[in-house]
């Protein structure tokens, strides 16, 4: 074989290998102690004495050719018009796994961010509460009906788990004197039997604020900037009258669809609206229970439920699947 | 409630379209579940026992559109026999029944009822019996009074006496099913027997049946918390039952009993006997609200004018009188929901619409401070985030009998839950430990490439008065327990507390792989690797939880800043053997001490177990890192810091240079 075309086919196998190999290992390969120009410098001992000079010189060349190639491969710069990749960027990059927070906790922080901005302080409460706390302060009397609509663990009585975060307000209010602008999301449970709706242990946000003349208008302005703020500035909110024991009145809050912008779809039962908070001004009695003159200070008070919205945000179908813990659910968020 | 809305027009011009109709009634808060043709579906507020009738619905619409509702006025023809001469009616438990009443009909032809009667009840989900029965459900649903009749020739004695259940005392409803009855609650009796659960179900010994021919018609008011008590102790709940739980109307018992009576006659026939029994207390005094135009106001934030007050109040049914500036207000008959002041604000603000009420976002300020647990809390879990953690929701619950698997805060029992039937069969945790230790577990079974996982959440246990909490953090990790130590001493390192662990063996985990966290001297924690009680995994896996509580006021977010070295620092690594015994504890003290005062850093690097190394050996490497303040260190200097350090691993803990 003649040299010039053994050079050549070195060249073509150098430039093949310059898009996978690293410098280092174009250089062992090529030009080092056992590299496939060594194997050309073999070559010579065939040649007639007279011409191993001029072809001694041309591999020499080559050689150098080779080594300032590597270098250049080394700093990362092809040279001018051999545009070939250096590195292969199709290979994934280096870098830690990303850690996950859960859903709720992240729906929970967003809320709370939303309500601090808004002038809310957190605050928090145990989770084994009492009947006085739980209910009787909040208005519940014991044996009435309205108490079906929280069914509640018990330990011992008067010892239970909290079946809502309302008992929140009740300790605030008995230890702060108003002005009063707090909120306090936490877990919460009922004895319910888990379907994709349902989950005995959940998480609510609850808000209170009491001072001189605070209104029902006021509490429609604050819940009305939440939900801008939440859900971008041209979601609305509707007010309905409803019934809490410790409100009064009292208000059931629907937020335009921020699913379907209202238009109506499945997530809304076509209705254009999502039910969302349940509000009102503090009962007389709940002050009055917890010290406070309800003809000198007035409040309002609103929960939402954590998971409901987390699941409305993210189109999550079912409830159960925020305490799987699945690594292919929680690594979505 | 399920609302026919032909039915309901009889008595109010609704709208004839169903959904109009929805959307007039949600807007003044009584809900719509669901829309079946002409029947409306609606959602009753417990408050709101008014709405359990379609008269009760009539009247809510009149007043939505200020139209006038049209009750019937029951008229029928009595004869010639007197109630008094037949029949003797007693209450003995006056606290329990306000009121009651009988009436009499003799000589009815029980019969199916009329097509129109049966259709309604059907509607409305009640499934249609004799024309007796039937006329009793048809007054309930329209009036809201629950009513009862009896085959009275079945009542034994000419007497009916309201009383409370003595001790041993059965029945047999008209469920068929034998009920034990209590001294607490409260029975419809005739001169030997009881012959009805007052306010719950009637008795079967005494119900109409195809060859009744005398009728008793009851109509009375029992009292809530009794009827509810009774209703739930023995899992029986009613149609009736619901509505006097939720309260019936004092002046609601006549109009209901004279009403079921034209309707019996009409349709069974027979003659009424003269006049009514009735027993009972007197008629309560119906509670006055001062309600003031100017609260109204204060409020809502929005101005209604006292005319306007006056109009709604009085278009609810309302007694309204003036005095001083402000109304006396008497509630209509059946709205038990309106005493206070502040039930006739909602009810203007109600009737006025909330959506007319504004929006005001002037709010009064107070400055929120984040609570430094916040703050820690946010800091810890975007650090072991950026980690590479997955933050988990495990359940507070654990199953009932089961240990207490990780007892480090209590050695305690698990405190234990009762469902609503007072049953346990789950308890409250008292460690992270399994919950996350599950996780794991889940997404093995999932084949899951296995993460390091965390929570912050409350732990459980019962105390000497009453229960105690303590929000605690849990990390698990695959692998062995260095995989958490990592984390935490990261963890630890944001917040700025120093991670201290000293050896300890825990019951639950894998002796000799485990420590305690202490800081301030306390044990708040601990990390280890987890024992086969603790974990059903099938790899092992790294455990920690720490008392989140003591590491708020330990943290330090902020820390002052500290001017920094710019000399250029000397690094060295060296790689040396040691015998399995030595830890890096010793390693690490022998190094500092032998090392001049210019060490500034010394980091583990590996280890190597494996030729040629001899077994029971190690191949440790580590890296120092050497500068001085005052100039800048020459390598000959660092050398010999080396070589110093060298000979003292070598003398003190048998070590040779790799």
């Amino acid at each position: 074989m003649d040299l010039d075309s053994a050079i050549e086919e070195v060249r073509r196998a150098f430039e093949k290998d310059a898009a996978g190999l690293s410098p280092e290992q174009l250089r062992n390969r090529y030009v080092g102690r056992d590299g496939r120009v060594r194997e050309l410098f073999g070559l010579l001992k065939s040649l007639p004495p007279d011409r191993k000079g001029s072809a001694g010189q041309k591999l020499n060349a080559f050689k150098e050719e080779l080594e300032r190639r590597v270098e250049e491969l080394r700093r990362g710069r092809a040279s001018a018009g051999s545009p070939r990749a250096v590195v292969d960027l199709t290979l994934p990059g280096r870098a830690p796994e990303l850690g996950r927070l859960h859903p709720v906790y992240r729906t929970w922080d967003e809320i709370v961010r939303v309500f601090t901005r808004l002038g809310f302080e957190v605050v928090t409460g145990p989770e084994i509460e009492t009947e006085e706390n739980n209910f009787e302060a909040l208005n519940i009397p014991l044996e009435h009906p309205s108490r079906d609509a929280f069914d509640t663990f018990y330990i011992e009585p008067p010892y239970l788990l909290r079946s809502h975060t309302s008992p929140v307000q009740v300790r605030t209010m008995k230890a702060r004197r108003p002005p009063i602008r707090v909120l306090a999301p936490g877990k919460v449970f009922r004895p319910d039997k888990p379907d994709a709706g349902h989950s005995p242990m959940f998480h609510q946000v609850e808000g209170l604020l009491v001072g001189r003349d605070v209104t029902f208008a006021q509490l429609k302005g604050v819940l009305d900037l939440f939900a801008k703020a939440m859900w971008g500035p041209r979601t609305r909110i509707r007010f309905r009258p409803s019934f809490f024991p410790f409100t009064e009145p009292s208000a059931e809050v629907d937020v335009s669809c921020f699913i379907c912008g209202a238009r109506g779809c499945p997530a809304c039962k076509r209705s254009g609206w999502m039910e969302i908070l349940g509000s009102g001004m503090v009962h007389p009695k709940v002050l009055e229970h917890c010290g406070i003159d309800p003809e000198e200070h007035t409040g309002f008070a609103f929960g939402l439920g954590v998971e409901r919205i987390a699941m409305l945000k993210y189109g999550i179908p079912d409830i159960r699947r925020f305490t799987e813990n699945h690594f292919a659910f929680l690594e979505q968020f | 409630m399920k609302v026919p809305l032909s039915w309901l027009r009889e008595y109010v011009d609704a709208p004839a379209a169903p959904e109009e109709a929805a959307r007039l009634l949600l807007q003044a808060g009584v809900g719509v579940e669901a829309i079946e043709g002409d029947v409306l579906d609606l959602e009753i507020t417990s408050n709101r026992a008014d709405l359990l009738s379609i008269l009760g619905v009539a009247r809510e619409v009149g007043v939505l559109l200020g139209r006038p509702v049209r009750v019937p006025a029951p008229r029928y023809a009595e004869g010639a026999r007197r109630m008094d001469a037949a029949w003797s009616v007693s209450v003995a438990a006056l606290d329990l029944c306000p009121r009651y009443t009988a009436r009499a009909i003799a000589g009815v032809r029980i019969g199916p009822s009329p097509d129109w009667m049966a259709r309604r009840l059907e509607a409305s989900g009640i499934r249609p019996i004799n024309n007796v029965v039937d006329v009793t459900n048809y007054v309930l649903l329209e009036s809201g009074q629950p009513l009862h009749a009896f085959d009275a020739r079945r009542l034994k004695g000419g007497r009916v006496v309201v009383r409370r259940a003595a001790a041993g005392e059965k029945i047999t409803a008209l469920d068929g099913r034998e009920y034990a009855l209590s001294p607490d609650m409260l029975v419809i009796a005739d001169a030997e027997r009881p012959v009805a659960i007052a306010g719950v179900m009637g008795g079967r010994e005494t119900e109409i049946g195809p060859d009744t021919a005398d009728v008793l018609l009851e109509s009375a008011q029992f009292d809530p918390v009794s009827v509810r008590r009774t209703a739930r102790r023995l899992g029986l709940s009613t149609e009736s039952s619901y509505r006097f739980e939720r309260g019936v109307d004092y002046d609601g018992v006549e109009w209901a009993s004279r009403r079921a009576v034209q309707l019996i006659l009409e349709t069974a026939g027979g003659a009424a006997l003269e006049g009514v029994l009735e027993a009972g207390g007197p008629r309560p005094v119906r509670p006055v609200a001062r309600v003031r135009p100017a609260r109204i106001s204060r409020v809502l934030g929005m101005e209604v004018p006292p005319a306007r007050v006056r109009q709604i109040l009085e278009s609810l049914g309302c007694s309204v009188a003036e005095r001083e500036g402000a109304f006396e207000v008497a509630a209509p008959p059946g709205r038990r929901d309106l005493r206070l002041e502040a039930d006739y604000i909602e009810e203007v603000a109600r009737v006025q619409g909330y959506d007319a009420v504004p929006c005001d976002t002037r709010l009064p300020q107070a400055v929120p401070v984040d609570p430094p647990e916040e703050q820690v809390r946010e800091a810890a879990r975007s650090t072991l985030a950026g980690l590479g953690a997955y933050e988990a929701l495990t359940w507070s619950f654990a199953a009932a009998g089961e240990p207490n698997r990780a007892p480090f805060w209590t050695d305690g029992p698990l405190v234990p839950l009762r469902d609503p039937q007072g049953q346990v069969d789950r308890t409250l945790r008292a460690s992270l430990a399994p919950g996350l230790l599950g996780v794991l577990e889940t997404n093995e079974s999932y084949k899951e490439p296995l993460r390091p996982v965390f929570e912050i959440a409350r732990i459980y246990r019962k105390e000497a008065a009453g229960y105690g909490e303590k929000t605690v953090l849990g990390v698990a990790a695959p692998g062995d327990p260095l995989a958490v130590k990592g984390l935490l001493e990261r963890l630890f390192e944001r917040l700025g507390i120093a991670l201290e662990l000293r050896p300890r063996d825990f019951p639950f985990l894998v002796p000799g792989a485990s420590a305690e966290v202490v800081l301030g001297g306390k044990t708040v924690g601990y990390v280890g690797l987890a024992a086969p009680e603790l974990s059903g995994l099938r790899s092992a896996a790294g455990v920690a939880e720490i008392d989140f509580e003591a590491l708020v006021p330990a943290a330090r977010l902020a820390r002052p800043y500290r001017e920094f070295n710019r000399r250029p620092p000397v690094e060295r690594d060296l790689s040396v053997v040691l015998s399995d015994g030595v830890t890096w504890k010793e390693v690490e003290a022998v190094v500092r001490e032998a090392a001049p005062a210019t060490l500034e850093r010394l980091r583990f690097l590996s280890e190597y177990r494996g030729k040629p190394i001899p077994p029971g050996h190690k191949g440790w490497a580590f890296s120092m890192l050497f500068r001085a303040a005052d100039r800048t260190l020459t390598s000959e200097e660092a050398d010999a810091a080396v070589q110093a350090v060298l000979r003292a691993l070598e003398s003190r803990l048998g070590a040779r240079l790799r």
